[in-house]
């Protein structure tokens, strides 16, 4: 027959594949010269022994690899493995090996046709494979930033270590969670994010607040649509960075700024104001003297003496404004000691209280007995307290109830005493508290006030080194507190009670 | 015989109007807008009131003061008086050391004025 013999001749001559014939029990059969070479049997030491002990790694035996072939083989009629093969050696090699049914002439099974080929380079590639998908995983994993992965519907693929530390979750409670649990917003800041993507593609710098357990975080994040192969949207990508701190920073920075851009304003305001003055009472001193000369030659009610009288009245206007501005730019006529808030308050009630409860207003006293002594002007200090009450009484004018509460207690620092003067008035807007203590800005009617007195009330309190700061809601009632330094004595000590080795003040 | 006053300003409108106004009320008054001019004035005329001006070019009105005061003849002890309108801290110890009898802050109201010129004038009659 001319058949086996070109098959034989083709077994023998495939020196670099492996062509094995075995039972179903893996009992070899035949063991060609590549079998031969590849493993380093000769085909008499392999034959009627089993393939798996010969050949298979001694891992793979104990997963009954084996086994698993054969029902393959018989159920699809083949199976490929790529497997580590052991050689007579001991040693290891990477081969690739197709396993197929072994038929008889009538066409049933009778074995397994086993056809093998060393594989170095796919498995080289395998491994480089992993290498730089660990790579690249571990350049995620140690990003500084937090970064997720979402798929389309907004549930969380992956997140990197920062993610997880910045949620506090372990990897595997996060994954499959939707993105939107941890957006203040929700839902809807999650499709809000997920329609800018469709819109651009990316987004840049867009910053938003999270939700995690109960405290909120300021995210700034940069996010990006992930595509496959064909350019379908599979997901999204986002790195997030936490700016909670920075932006509490900046913020404080922004304020400190104003209040500096405030100071400045109100000294260079000072100044010009003193020129004004000075500049408006010579004449004004003049026109004075002339009226009274006028008013002295005029007739009892005659025409002009009732105008030179109104002359004097808008003279007399005047003259309050410029004593006005004097006060707001008196700078150096400070006389500082230590004083005690409690009884600034009490003086300035003895002179208002009772015109208070005249208009109809109630007065509430909350002083904190123990509060230490302030380093303070305490005549100064009472035209602020004047000045305050003095708009809560207007600010009051129409409300009901009618009442004003002035409290007194040491700031969270122990550095401060405030001042709290409130009233259950009007209110302001935002946009007058913002301009509250600007010369000239007033929300009175020009007979009650020309603008001046909070701006000279923040003059007085910044030259105490203090703090003024105003809460106020529309139609609800306004709040100034008055924070002035604790005083000190000579050896540092500020009297407060509390304080260990203090004593109480002078 | 009238009181002679010598008004020393450097704001015309000022000087002129109290001249006016001391003049209606039966004074004789003369004026200066500079401390060197009302020093040259004081030379050869005699008066029983100054009212000065404190902030003037050149020579202020508490320097003014101080060097009347320093004179060695009868104008050394003229009554005076400093009218101001300046707005800064007032200065005490200028104000005590010149030597003036009254320190006055402009405006002043002119009756009040010329109420305690009067006065000024009367101490010195006595």
């Amino acid at each position: 027959m001319a058949a086996p013999k070109v098959l034989n001749s083709i077994l023998e001559s495939a020196t670099h594949t492996a062509i094995i014939v075995m039972g179903f029990d893996g009992t070899i059969k035949l063991f060609n010269q590549g079998a031969a070479n590849l493993f380093g049997y000769t085909e008499d030491e392999a034959k009627d022994r089993y393939l798996r002990e010969l050949t298979f790694s001694e891992d793979d035996q104990n997963t009954r690899l084996f086994e698993h072939i054969v029902e393959c083989v018989k159920g699809e009629g083949w199976a490929e493995e790529r497997l580590l093969r052991r050689h007579k050696d001991g040693g290891l090699f990477p081969a690739v090996s197709i396993f197929t049914c072994l038929k008889g002439s009538k066409g049933q099974s009778k074995g397994i046709l086993e056809i093998t080929q060393i594989t170095p380079n796919l498995l080289r590639l395998e491994k480089e494979l992993k290498s730089s998908r660990k790579f690249l995983e571990n350049i995620l994993e140690s990003s500084i930033d937090a970064i997720v992965t979402t798929d389309t519907k907004g549930y969380i693929t992956y997140a990197n270590r920062s993610l997880r530390e910045l949620i506090g979750l372990r990897g595997h409670q996060i994954i499959g969670k939707h993105i939107s649990n941890y957006y203040k917003g929700g839902i809807d800041q999650a499709r809000e994010i997920m329609r800018k993507l469709r819109e651009f593609g990316r987004i840049r710098d867009y910053e938003f607040d999270m939700r995690i357990g109960g405290k909120i975080i300021t995210i700034r994040t940069s996010d990006t649509l992930l595509y496959d192969d064909y350019g379908e949207v599979v997901g999204t990508m986002g790195v997030f960075q936490d700016i909670t701190a920075r932006k509490k920073l900046s913020e404080k920075l922004f304020a400190t700024q104003a209040e500096l851009i405030q100071a400045v304003k109100m000294r260079a305001l000072g100044d010009l104001v003193t020129g004004v003055a000075h500049e408006i009472n010579n004449p004004l001193m003049a026109s004075d003297t002339y009226l009274h000369l006028l008013e002295s030659e005029a007739d009892d009610n005659s025409e002009l003496k009732r105008r030179v009288l109104l002359l004097k009245e808008c003279s007399k206007r005047i003259q309050k404004i410029v004593k006005k501005l004097k006060e707001f730019s008196r700078q150096s006529e400070f006389e500082f000691t230590a004083m005690d808030a409690n009884e600034a308050v009490l003086s300035v009630m003895a002179l208002t209280h009772q015109q208070l409860l005249n208009v109809g207003i109630e007065v509430e006293l909350k002083l904190d007995e123990n509060v230490p002594k302030v380093l303070g002007d305490k005549n100064q200090i009472e035209q602020v307290l004047l000045n305050l009450i003095s708009n809560a009484r207007d600010a009051m004018e129409k409300s009901s109830p009618k009442v004003l509460s002035i409290q007194t207690g040491l700031n969270k620092k122990n550095e401060q005493v405030e001042l709290r003067v409130s009233d259950t008035g009007v209110g302001m807007t935002p946009e007058e508290i913002e301009q509250i203590f600007n010369p000239f800005f007033t929300t009175k009617d020009s007979d009650k006030g020309i603008g001046l007195g909070l701006s000279i009330s923040y003059r007085i309190v910044e030259a105490h080194q203090g703090k003024i700061k105003v809460k106020s809601q529309l139609n609800k009632g306004t709040t100034f507190i008055l924070g002035l330094p604790v005083y000190l004595d000579g050896r540092g000590r500020t009297g407060i009670k509390k304080e260990p080795g203090g004593n109480n003040g002078t | 015989m009238a009181h002679r006053i010598l008004v020393v300003d450097d704001d015309i409108l000022v000087v002129e109007a109290l001249k006016e106004l001391l003049t209606s009320s039966g004074y004789e008054v003369r004026v200066a807008t500079r401390g060197q001019e009302a020093l040259e004035i004081l030379d050869k005329e005699r008066f029983g009131l100054l009212i000065l001006d404190v902030v003037m070019p050149k020579m202020t009105g508490f320097d003014l003061c101080r060097e009347v005061r320093k004179r060695d003849d009868e104008m050394s002890t003229v009554k005076i008086i400093m009218l101001t309108a300046k707005t800064e801290a007032r200065d005490l110890q200028s104000e005590e050391q010149c030597g003036c009898e009254l320190y006055l802050t402009k405006p002043i109201d002119p009756g009040r004025l010329k109420e305690l010129i009067k006065n000024t004038l009367e101490d010195q009659a006595e």
